[in-house]
């Protein structure tokens, strides 16, 4: 079921006049038995792996917790962890890991390895399985109490609104506020439905309306201009921008009407002067997963210039696995990894801050601008390989580029132009005034009411008729 | 009532959302929004939209709207006249230019059509003095009707779409002119803002698709079956003794006949010469049809009597039933049992220009529209 259906929202009507009537206890207990139900309209039959993995780390984490003798507190992390990636691995990995052996056996005149596989891959698995990986970590560092409810614990891995394309949500933020008793006020009401319009608004008809350009130039590099394939690049990063921060959009405001509040996944992250800057506004909830569970356990900055630097590398080369089983994706963690590496050499020991408005003078702020520019087009390269299926496509795209040829539809020119402007209309206020949406309570009602009436308009205006699927539900 | 014990509670909620007058302006800009299209809906209805099959875009914009010359002559109907009229040929029996003659047949449709696009482009139609419109029972037969609304329903008025016969249709059409779901108002923004169509958008070329080598050759591939499939069953059933195999009535549209009627009335006010055409099937068809489905024929033969006491001195209708009695080969004229390929078109047209000269239709009189004005005014 997904999140840009009419069934979706009469689906969530529903669920959300239930949810209203019923005591905390029967809330939960309705939610979980609803998240199930919305992952089974995907395919009933991964369910099983999601208890599985449920089961499995409840378990653990009650073991871990009662068990003081270290090497067994070891053992049962281990077995969370090998039984979570091992299935991780299964279903995502196997079929790239068997076809890139038989590609090195036959390098060296070997037959394959066996025949490729052909796995289907559970929607949103890289993401609760990071989930609950993450809950086990931090009761194995002791810094998080077990949940003793079983319904409780199987609902944080399962909510319905982040279950199958997140943000990963740590148990310190999500749990307590499924253990608590809430309460829904009109505020939450109001800005819970201002940013499901907003998600609407960025996957619907801005996201889906640049996917057939994306589309017609990335299937045929070759037949395209380098400045219509510098264009295509452009639409892509608005397209999978607007797709994945829509949906985390979506997934917060549905959230915030049953009163659980979810973290902020993207903080307009093409505003960034830096690439260090721009990994804490995108996905912020797997960024901050990698550092604290695999990055600073590597040893962070702590061991060293160089070990800093292979941290680093690693760190983004799995992160970029984490989003799909291809070499492709490995290039792409690979680059963002020598861009992080060249940075943290720049700075040195300097804290890296975040680019905020009242730059104080207009120096400084062509400075900014230029930062921003450079840092969108080398974020833009890595999209690329993101987006392209195989290396001889984006070799093919790359050496396209370079040709220098200008011949262009006008009317992409104009569509980029309108798609940036749209998205800088909506992200540029939330910038400004560091807030998750472009309205606050100090907008005077008017401009409210007319930027609503646009979003709705223009929804109807752009959406398409069809219904397009969120591109981050492959990873 | 429910103890906090109990399953409901109903204590999650604080407060019920208050209406906030920016929601308010909200609500009312989108209903004026709407209510614009409402007012706009005439102007809207002359925006292609990308739900129509693009060859009817293609259609109206190549054809009519980037026309550079007023039609002298105008050929009208379904797929059997983009398969079986020549405009080129038409108009060198003509001694009319290129661009005169037009060939504006819409697949599978009716007068309907024909008329809304008439209607939608008045002045086209200004110095038209000859048009043929190929008619075929089917264009007025409920069942066909209900497979599917009319291509031209969507670019239809209100008021049109108002009229459809079945409640059901009228529901349907208003509600999707309410709340389309089709992309119309998008195209309304991509019209404006000149990024409607692409480069290959409007190529006239596309019209006969059919005729490419790659379709015709599949085209051919498929008659080739039919005629196997034929053989086999000739084998097995009996030749028809004459008497009925089906008598299942089919019922009448009353609003397309009443609608086919308006559309040669409307010619016949204007004093323009009408030539209706029923094109030729194949004969195995032919004898197939006639053979399973005796109840047909007879209304065929109300039909061509119904439409034979319309005609007048202007008017006149052409009706074969097998393509044999005009010379046409099953084998090398007929794409399928009624699509004629480009050969075939020939020995058709030049039958249809020896009909119009038969008649001294040609050449053309001198008639500029302000004639027709005076014609229709009388």
């Amino acid at each position: 079921m997904l999140f840009n259906t009419f069934a979706f929202i009469v689906f969530l009507v529903i669920v959300l006049g239930a949810y209203y009537a019923l005591a905390h206890r029967w809330q939960n207990r309705m939610l979980l038995a609803v998240s199930y139900f919305f992952y089974a309209c995907w395919d009933w039959r991964f369910l099983s792996l999601l208890a599985a993995s449920t089961i499995v780390d409840y378990c653990v984490s009650h073991a871990l917790y009662r068990s003081t003798v270290p090497a067994r507190r070891k053992a049962y992390l281990l077995v969370s962890i090998i039984i979570n990636l091992g299935v991780l691995c299964v279903f995502k990995y196997l079929g790239f890991f068997v076809e890139s052996m038989n590609g090195l056996l036959a390098s060296f005149g070997f037959g394959p390895l066996s025949a490729p596989l052909q796995v289907i891959l559970p929607v949103g698995i890289s993401f609760y399985t990071f989930q609950t990986m993450g809950y086990t970590i931090d009761v194995y560092r002791r810094q998080q109490k077990p949940e003793s409810r079983f319904v409780n614990f199987a609902l944080y891995v399962s909510y319905f609104p982040q279950l199958v394309a997140g943000p990963i949500e740590r148990a310190r933020n999500l749990l307590p506020r499924i253990c608590d008793k809430r309460i829904v006020t009109a505020e939450q009401i109001g800005t819970g439905i201002q940013l499901m319009l907003m998600g609407y608004l960025k996957k619907v008809a801005i996201a889906d309306a640049v996917a057939p350009y994306v589309e017609r130039i990335f299937a045929d590099p070759s037949s395209q201009s380098s400045l219509q394939l510098l264009l295509g690049l452009y639409l892509f990063a608005i397209q999978i921008y607007g797709d994945f921060s829509g949906y985390s959009d979506i997934a917060r405001g549905v959230s915030r009407l049953f009163g659980i509040e979810l973290m902020i996944n993207f903080k307009q992250p093409y505003l960034s002067a830096n690439i260090t800057e721009f990994w804490r506004r995108w996905h912020i909830s797997l960024s901050t997963w990698l550092r604290d569970y695999l990055y600073i356990p590597l040893g962070g900055n702590r061991k060293g210039t160089l070990n800093t630097y292979r941290n680093l590398m690693l760190t983004m080369l799995i992160g970029g696995l984490w989003h799909g089983a291809s070499w492709t994706f490995v290039i792409w963690g690979g680059l963002h990894g020598v861009y992080l590496s060249l940075h943290k050499f720049y700075t040195g020991d300097r804290k890296v801050t975040a680019s905020h408005p009242g730059l104080p003078t207009w120096g400084a702020a062509v400075r900014w601008l230029a930062c921003v520019i450079v840092t969108f087009h080398l974020v833009c390269l890595t999209w690329l390989f993101f987006r392209t299926p195989s290396f001889e496509l984006a070799w093919t795209y790359l050496a396209g580029l370079t040709h220098g040829t200008t011949a262009c539809e006008l009317r992409l020119l104009a569509v980029v132009g309108f798609y940036v402007l749209l998205m800088l209309i909506i992200d540029i206020p939330c910038w400004v005034r560091n807030n998750e949406l472009p309205i606050t309570a100090r907008t005077p009602w008017y401009v409210a009411g007319i930027a609503q009436a646009a979003a709705v308009i223009l929804l109807s205006f752009i959406g398409e008729g069809h219904v397009a699927e969120f591109i981050y539900f492959q990873f | 009532m429910w103890r906090s014990s109990s399953i409901f509670s109903f204590d999650t909620l604080t407060s019920t959302s208050r209406i906030t007058r920016s929601f308010l302006l909200t609500l009312a800009v989108c209903a004026a929004c709407r209510l614009w299209f409402y007012a706009a809906s005439d102007h809207l209805d002359h925006i292609p939209a990308p739900a129509i099959p693009q060859r009817y875009i293609q259609l109206e914009q190549v054809l009519i709207r980037d026309a550079t010359k007023k039609p002298k002559i105008v050929l009208m109907g379904n797929s059997l006249t983009r398969y079986g009229l020549l405009e080129d040929q038409i108009a060198q029996a003509a001694g009319l230019q290129s661009g005169e003659v037009v060939n504006l047949a819409i697949e599978a449709s009716r007068a309907w059509d024909a008329r809304v696009l008439m209607t939608r482009n008045p002045e086209f139609f200004e110095d038209v003095q000859i048009v043929t419109y190929n008619i075929e029972l089917y264009q007025i037969l409920q069942p066909f009707v209900d497979e599917r609304l009319p291509y031209f329903y969507r670019f239809s008025t209100p008021w049109e779409k108002l009229k459809a016969d079945r409640l059901e249709d009228r529901a349907k059409l208003m509600l999707d002119w309410l709340w389309p779901y089709h992309s119309e108002r998008r195209s309304l923004v991509a019209w404006w803002l000149g990024w409607q169509g692409d480069p290959d958008y409007v190529k006239a070329a596309g019209l006969r698709d059919a005729w490419k080598p790659k379709q015709m050759a599949k085209k051919l591939a498929r008659k080739r079956s039919t005629q196997a499939r034929r053989r086999e069953r000739s084998d097995e059933v009996a030749p028809w003794d004459g008497r009925a195999t089906s008598s299942h009535e089919v019922a009448i549209s009353a609003l397309h006949q009443q609608i086919l009627k308006e559309f040669i009335a409307h010619w016949q006010q204007l004093g323009v010469r009408l030539l209706l055409i029923r094109t030729p099937h194949s004969d195995a068809y032919c004898k197939e049809y006639e053979r399973n489905n005796c109840a047909h024929r007879d209304r065929q033969i109300r039909f061509d009597a119904m439409l034979e006491a319309l005609c007048d001195k202007n008017t006149v209708y052409l009706h074969w039933e097998r393509g044999s009695e005009i010379g046409l080969d099953y084998e090398t004229d007929f794409m399928d049992d009624w699509h004629l390929t480009p050969k075939g078109a020939q020995k058709l047209t030049a039958v249809v220009i020896d009909a119009v000269q038969e008649r001294r239709w040609l050449p053309l009189e001198n008639v500029t529209s302000n004639d027709l004005q005076i014609v229709s005014t009388r």
